[in-house]
């Protein structure tokens, strides 16, 4: 079974519609079957948009999330961003059984509980970064003085980055995303010297542990030197542009919809509605597989839109409403399968906080531009805004 | 209503733990462990909730009259909104 005629769209995707609200793709959706694209390479790539398809995708055997297989979707190629070396550690890129042993070694890390343990801290955190924006005056760029920042921070503290330590991170982890105010031998300088510098505190952390995460994965005795600072890396990069967009856009939402604020399950929605990791989760055929209806060549690419997923109607009524009262929780804004968030549960208190005491400690702010003129980041990697111009 | 987890298709998400914390716990190495293998009916749709979001299909629920359903297998296609259809409660869509 095949299906009918695949239906074909241009690449690189650029979101259709305007980011409030956000993308959606019902239109592919509509289409029986997968939508196909072809890479400037000529590579073939499957869009999957229904919510049932995605979460089917995500937990085939069949299907990979490994770049070295043939026919990976290396989709930041044809979006400005350097193709992530496929480095040791890098254990979002790896299948099981490979990957599960990075994972099984994080996961105490990331519990529920000792993500709790954590609230203090990133409190202090939220707290200090907003002392800083009142003390700047009465207009700020929220993204570059809040929503950067704060996920960087909460990064840093995660993995034992010492206080006098944490302005260097930060500075460097923000040219690392700041696509538009750095340039790419700026990024590549910022990448190479957060690297030496994580190799330097794992190096410490081995003569002198600490209470934190390098120490106690350093002590399980499972990860190589080199291992370590993938793992580093990927955590540095996978819990930083992501968090910062999500909290910038929904910022925005909030300020849009202020009758929500201060209610506690904007979190929830404002993933769902927004599911900045829109192409985040690539993935390619290993054997020959057939995907709702749709024969999928092994060597093909393969990309399930969480944003199209998060808007299926059959699964969140009014999915384009904001509405924080839903019942639907099920959204894949982190993915779905062996590789779902790992650092979903530390995303959520962080989002609860900054959006709690943002505006409780801020109550008039306002957008400093109308909505229509925030830059939204149209086609990168991650949906989000390069700049949220606010004053108070 | 009777369950059981399987900690070794367990990958730490914490979903059930957020949903159910009266029925689910994580261990030690942060995988999954049930505070009881028998949820009182008032934690039903918790644990829907908590078997509709786990990624990896780690808990089961074996209930009575419906056979055994794993993963989020036990509510595929209609009415799949956390499984609270069959119980014949309003679900309240806002
Ligand atoms: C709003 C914020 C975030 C979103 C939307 C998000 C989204 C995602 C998604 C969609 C995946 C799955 C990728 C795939 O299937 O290939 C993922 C994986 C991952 N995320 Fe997040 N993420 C966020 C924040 C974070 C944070 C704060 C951390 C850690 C500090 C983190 C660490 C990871 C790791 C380590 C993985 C790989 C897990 C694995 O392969 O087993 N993320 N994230």
């Amino acid at each position: 079974m095949t299906g009918a005629q695949p239906r074909v769209v241009d690449f690189p995707l650029r979101r259709p519609g305007e980011p409030f609200p956000p993308p959606r793709y019902d239109d592919y959706r509509r289409h029986p079957g997968l939508v196909l694209s072809y890479l400037p390479n000529g590579n073939r790539v499957w869009l999957v948009t229904r919510h049932e398809d995605v979460r089917a995708v995500l937990t085939n055997k069949k299907i990979s999330s490994n770049p070295d297989h043939t026919g990976f979707p290396n989709i930041s190629d044809t979006m400005g961003v350097p193709r992530q070396e496929q480095i040791p550690g890098w254990f979002v890129g790896l299948d099981s059984p490979e990957h599960d042993r990075f994972r099984k070694a994080l996961i105490p890390e990331f519990t529920v509980r000792r993500v709790r343990e954590m609230r203090p801290a990133i409190e202090r955190i939220v707290e200090e970064r907003i002392d800083a924006l009142l003390a700047g005056g009465r207009t700020a760029d929220l993204v570059a003085d809040f929503a950067l920042p704060v996920p960087s921070l909460v990064i840093s503290t995660l993995l034992g980055v010492p206080p006098a330590d944490r302005e260097f991170f930060e500075s460097r982890t923000r040219t690392l995303v700041a696509i538009r105010a750095s340039t790419d031998r700026q990024r590549d300088t910022a990448t190479k010297e957060l690297l030496r510098y994580i190799n330097r505190l794992v190096a410490i952390k081995e003569k002198w542990p600490g209470n934190d995460l390098i120490s106690r994965l350093l002590a399980t005795g499972t990860l190589s030197a080199q291992e370590m600072s993938g793992v580093l890396m990927l955590l540095l990069i996978a819990g930083h542009e992501t968090t910062a967009n999500n909290i910038a856009l929904g910022v925005v939402t909030l300020l849009l919809n202020p009758a929500w604020v201060g209610d506690g399950r904007v979190v929830e929605e404002t993933l769902r509605y927004h599911s900045v990791a829109d192409l985040v989760s690539l993935r390619v055929a290993v054997e020959d597989v057939e995907v709702s209806g749709q024969l999928i060549r092994a060597g093909e690419g393969i990309i399930p839109l969480v944003a199209a997923a998060n808007h299926d109607a059959e699964v969140f009524t009014c999915p384009h409403a904001f509405d924080p009262a839903r019942t639907e929780r099920h959204h894949v804004a982190f993915g779905y399968g062996v590789h779902q968030c790992l650092g979903q549960n530390l995303v959520r208190v962080e989002m609860e906080i900054a959006y709690r005491r943002l505006f409780e400690r801020i109550p008039g702010l306002e957008l400093a531009v109308p909505v229509e003129e925030l830059p939204f980041k149209h086609d990168g990697v991650l949906c989000g805004l390069h700049e949220l111009p606010v004053r108070w | 209503m009777r369950i059981s987890v399987d900690s070794d298709r367990c990958v730490g998400a914490g979903q059930c733990v957020l949903s159910a914390p009266e029925v689910f716990d994580q261990d030690a190495e942060g995988l999954v462990t049930a505070l009881t293998f028998a949820p009182d009916p008032g934690e039903r749709d918790a644990v829907r909730q908590a078997v509709e979001l786990c990624p990896s299909h780690a808990i089961t629920v074996h209930d009575h009259g419906q056979g055994h359903s794993q993963g989020r297998d036990h509510d595929h296609g209609q009415g799949r909104e956390d499984g609270r259809g069959h119980d014949g409660v309003v679900v309240d869509d806002g």
